[in-house]
């Protein structure tokens, strides 16, 4: 006798879930212990930004720009500074683009190790978590030093950057380089010598490059898929332009493409190490010169106010491809039309494919697959399994127990 | 290349058409951005021109009041994967306010119902085809017919509370 | 307020996005971490509002959440205290005139702690956290003085 019992849980990604500090919620449909269907709710943290946005004017939208996501706090502004320059056709003195890209490598280098330490979490390696944000804490100190704050770091303005680099700063990235270097040296040793995280990650959340495609998919995410999609070396801006940015893809780290857990990591690695080098390339062709296309604000904003015209601005973010688009029409010194794309707008979808078919304890895995950052989603505490409550705790020790049964296995 | 194929597959439907090289880097090497203005009824012509190339990547679909009409921006990207390759392609057209009805993409690129599912609550637009019609990120009990982008009676000033 | 008077028992806290950008959340997170480890001091972050004593919430409180808000506090047992981290959180900041907005959190449930910071600094959300210790402690003395007077 064939017997389907269909429960329907609605997750929440737990309140105090680091891989996802902001709610959303996912309803997976199981059959025992196998995933049916998966269905996304978000907008529980939607805050209206382009709408706010629209009503103000430009420096104060860039500053909201900024509060769409606190991790990847330099994302938003950079492609909005970009947006805006192609829409009144500024552009920033060399110093300041060379600047920007510093910046905007630190914060994917702290980015990446976020998302390391998260994905062991929810595997149940409670001490990587703490050993890579050990090491991350280190970036954090030095974009403090940089920029006046650890997060939100207010450095980019409308045609150039707000802080210049002395000498003292220089040695301060420099050092902070040779750590990260051996630092990340010794990352990847670990995640990729330990044969349960590769036993735990190998063959999870599988993503085709065919799939990867159709949903949209941008940055590691679809890199692990196999796709060389990186804004970086496709339309490079700013200091990739003068330098050539390589996408990091699996195939040329391992010679075959999964598309799954395990790339996914791969990639975040490797482009730790990227990162590096292309900070020190800047800082070696460092061009002297001003720092800002217009230091008087006033005088910026009304060059907007008079401007027509629409821009796009790209920035390749930690977590993928940010776009922004922005119209002026002249009469006023904000936009007349501003929309955002952050790069977890495009990979949630990718959890409809990934989660069909997965065990409920590989569902932490595949939500922290993509490092969900939603400036714009939710979630909700409330589970339920046939009408009984489940915690979100209880899938979470299921992904636990799962481990250290795998552990078990691989180390005999 | 892109810009004479579109021009013999759209042919009148084709406005106008903007190359806008964008310099970058202290060596100040470009990349190009096509500006194409069209019709409504060459939309989806103009789309499957892309496929051309392989398969187009939709960054974003956004859109605006402009009064009597709602005028619809899709920006796509081509050549991606090639280094220095890609083209950015920026589809605007104006559909009335008073019938904003698209032909959806999602047959096409399944990945667009969420910009569409956006683009339906933000604007109030239709998209033909479009399977799921639930909020994305407004809550389940919006009120009907109010949409935050739009510049007149429908939009949500009056729910605006100021905190300070 | 004087200072903290003994380590009585652990303290458990419990953290509520509602609606915030990410930052305030990241930087709680990190107090758990090697740098700022606040755990040695018997600061937990539990899972459950019903195990936790104070209630640490960011964001500016989208209208979708504001119920859940509500019920969240009521879950959390008697004596209590809620933190506010944050900017948005504690006047709807730098969303002050969004349509999703259901006001900042004191409009919602009452508030003992405010931490301003856009993000605030891991070192004033331990500060936070202790102030809000020691009015849970004059609260417990007041209680257990109350029940002693009522024994006599």
């Amino acid at each position: 006798m064939m017997m389907t019992t269909t429960y329907t849980y609605s997750l929440p990604i737990g309140p105090i879930h680091p891989a996802l500090k902001e709610p959303i919620r996912v309803v997976a449909e199981v059959e025992g212990e196998r995933v049916v269907r998966a269905d996304v709710k978000r907008g529980f943290a939607h805050r209206g930004i382009e709408f706010m946005g629209m009503k103000r004017n430009a420096i104060q939208t860039l500053y909201l720009s900024e509060r769409i996501c606190g991790i990847c706090s330099i994302s938003h502004p950079y492609a909005f500074v970009k947006a805006v320059e192609n829409a009144i056709g500024m552009e920033a003195p060399p110093r300041a683009q060379y600047i920007r890209t510093i910046i905007a490598e630190l914060e994917r280098i702290h980015s990446h190790i976020l998302w390391l330490g998260v994905i062991a979490h929810e595997m149940g390696f409670d001490p990587l978590l703490y050993w890579t944000w050990k090491g991350r804490e280190m970036v954090m100190d030095l974009l403090e030093y940089l920029t006046g704050n650890r997060v939100n770091y207010a450095m980019y303005m409308i045609g150039g950057v707000r802080r210049d680099l002395n000498e003292k700063k220089i040695r301060a990235i420099k050092e902070n380089m040779n750590y990260y270097r051996q630092f990340n040296q010794e990352m990847k040793d670990v995640f990729m010598s330990d044969p349960t995280y590769k036993a735990r990650t190998r063959r999870v959340s599988l993503l085709t490059r065919k799939d990867a495609l159709e949903l949209c998919a941008v940055g590691p995410t679809a890199r692990a898929a196999g796709l060389r999609m990186d804004i970086r070396q496709d339309q490079p801006y700013d200091a990739y332009a003068d330098m050539d940015v390589r996408a990091v893809v699996p195939q040329d780290i391992t010679g075959e493409v999964m598309g799954d857990a395990y790339d996914v990591t791969l990639v975040r690695l490797y482009e730790i190490d990227q990162s590096i080098e292309i900070i020190e390339r800047c800082l070696e062709d460092l061009p002297p010169g001003p720092i800002l296309a217009e230091p008087n604000l006033i005088k910026l904003l009304m060059t907007i106010k008079r401007s027509e015209g629409e821009g796009v601005g790209r920035h390749e973010a930690p977590r993928g491809e940010v776009m922004h688009y922005v119209r002026f029409d002249g009469t006023r010194d904000g936009p007349v039309a501003w929309k955002v794309k952050a790069p977890s707008y495009n990979n949630i979808n990718i959890w409809g494919r990934v989660l069909v078919g997965a065990e409920i304890a590989d569902i932490p895995i595949a939500v922290g697959y993509i490092d969900p950052c939603m400036c714009c989603n939710d979630r909700v505490a409330e589970v339920r399994r046939g009408g009984r409550e489940l915690p979100y705790e209880e899938v979470r020790r299921k992904c636990r127990e799962k481990t250290m049964r795998i552990k078990r296995e691989v180390m005999g | 290349m892109v810009v004479e194929d579109l021009k013999k597959a759209l042919g009148p439907l084709l406005e106008d058409v903007r190359i806008q090289d964008i310099p970058e880097g202290s060596k100040r090497r470009s990349y190009q951005c096509v500006w194409v203005n069209i019709r409504k009824e060459g939309f989806l012509t103009a789309v499957r021109t892309l496929f051309r190339y392989g398969f187009p990547h939709l960054g974003i679909l956004t859109g605006e009041d402009m009064g009597e009409d709602l005028r619809l921006v899709y920006i796509f990207k081509v050549f991606y994967e090639e280094p220095r390759e890609e083209v950015t392609v920026v589809f605007s057209f104006h559909i009335p306010k008073l019938e904003p009805v698209v032909p959806s993409l999602t047959p096409m690129i399944p990945g667009a119902s969420t910009n569409e599912r956006e683009i339906r609550e933000m604007l109030g637009v239709e998209f033909r085809g479009l399977k799921d019609k639930r909020h994305l990120f407004l809550p389940e009990d919006w009120p009907e017919g109010k949409y935050p982008w739009r510049k007149d009676e429908t939009n949500v000033e009056d729910m605006v509370k100021r905190t300070r | 307020m004087g200072k903290l008077d003994s380590f009585k028992r652990a303290l458990w806290v419990f953290h509520l996005a509602t609606g915030s950008c990410n930052a305030c959340d990241i930087e709680i997170v990190a107090l758990l971490t090697p740098r700022y480890d606040v755990e040695r001091f018997g600061i937990k972050l539990v899972g459950s509002p019903r195990h936790a004593d104070v209630l640490l919430v960011t964001g500016c409180v989208v209208r979708p959440l504001a119920d859940m808000v509500r019920r969240v506090y009521e879950q959390v047992p008697d004596p209590k205290a809620v933190i506010v981290v944050g900017n948005c959180g504690a006047t709807g900041g730098t969303f002050y005139d969004s349509y999703n907005v259901a006001g900042p959190v004191n409009e919602i449930i009452p508030v003992d702690v405010y931490v301003p910071g856009c993000p605030p600094r891991p070192e004033a959300i331990i500060d936070a956290v202790v102030k809000a210790w020691m009015k849970l402690e004059k609260f417990e003395k007041e209680l257990e003085k109350k029940h002693r007077g009522g024994e006599k």
